[in-house]
């Protein structure tokens, strides 16, 4: 049997935790060699001084907590891959910032024409100012229409420009 | 649900004891051990239908007091350092006591808290490996390693390599 079955074992037995069968064949072989006997009174020994040391009602863990290792180490893990991710992502905002202002590409050396194209020309749009209804205007439109002012439109100037004398006088 | 709160009263009744001393016994958590023995209970409550699939009640407890405890440092990031090895009882004389008290201090954390669990709280391996979250063979595998330590911590060199080779 190698030393470290037998080790376990004689942990098992020494804990309560095998099987009656088991620990049976245990004992028949420990009273046939003694120095698995021996080696088993240790492991008895020990474990019974840690079980009275961990009994004591003001028996402490030894350093700042069952937990709080790893608990630290597992803070410290994910702070350092908070610092990594942070790393990564100016990295990669660099190379976006990068990409986006790289040179402009090169024009071709030569640049193939396909054929002539045909644009017609267009006539000048009117210029606003002509829409407004001056008397310039009017005129034009009545000599277009034979001399005939629009019915709708019908004007008698000669009042009004009498109109513009008689307040003028005043 | 009367049966259920029924049973979750009686587990109080039974384990909050243990699991006072079981906070306790950890100067980070010591402080607020009442505190995380209600919160165990009523997170176990909360849970209260894995409790059934669980190895005991004793288990399903203490499987959840440790993340209890764990979630507990977790939310307060300004630790407070605590001093490397607890101070010694005033009272205790016993020198054997005191080595092996710092002799447990040295042992790897989760030996450490793996031998804690069977020797305070006289868990069984399969508990164990349930509150830990592994196998039982690593449970196995840590206690014997843990006692391992203990031996060739306490007793000198020579004599546990002269006891292991005797064994061969």
């Amino acid at each position: 049997m190698k030393t470290e079955n037998l080790e376990m074992l004689l942990l098992d037995r020494a804990l309560g935790q095998l099987a009656p069968e088991v620990a049976e064949m245990v004992d028949e072989h420990l009273a046939r060699d003694p120095a698995a006997a021996r080696c088993a009174e240790e492991w008895a020994a020990t474990l019974q001084l840690a079980r009275a040391t961990v009994a004591a009602e003001n028996f402490q863990v030894g350093d700042s907590g069952a937990g709080l290792a790893r608990v630290r180490r597992a803070w410290r893990w994910r702070s350092a891959g908070v610092e990594v991710m942070k790393l990564a992502a100016c990295v990669a905002l660099g190379l976006a910032a990068g990409w986006a202002m790289r040179a402009p590409r090169s024009m071709p050396a030569a640049i193939t024409v396909a054929g002539p194209v045909r644009v017609r020309a267009m006539s000048p749009s009117p210029s606003p100012a002509a829409a407004f209804w001056i008397a310039a205007r009017r005129e034009a439109e009545a000599n277009r229409r034979g001399g005939e002012a629009s019915p709708r439109t019908t004007v008698d100037w000669g009042k009004i420009d009498r109109i513009g004398t008689t307040k003028d006088s005043r | 649900m009367n049966f259920a709160r029924a049973q979750m009263e009686r587990l109080y009744c039974e384990l909050a004891p243990a699991l006072r001393s079981y906070f306790r016994r950890q100067p980070a958590l010591a402080g607020a051990a009442d505190d995380l023995v209600h919160d165990t209970f009523v997170r176990a409550w909360r849970r209260a239908d894995r409790l059934g699939e669980s190895v005991s009640a004793r288990a399903y407890v203490f499987g959840i007091a440790r993340h209890v405890g764990l979630d507990w440092l977790r939310a307060r990031r300004e630790w407070v350092e605590l001093p490397e090895q607890a101070a010694a009882p005033a009272d205790e004389s016993d020198e054997r006591l005191d080595a092996m008290r710092a002799a447990i201090a040295r042992l790897a954390e989760p030996q450490r808290e793996t031998l804690l669990l069977r020797l305070q709280q006289e868990l069984s391996y399969e508990e164990i490996a349930e509150v830990l979250g592994v196998p039982v063979g690593t449970v196995r595998s840590r206690l014997h390693h843990a006692v391992q330590r203990l031996q060739e911590i306490l007793h000198p060199a020579p004599e546990t390599k002269n006891a292991r080779t005797a064994l061969t």
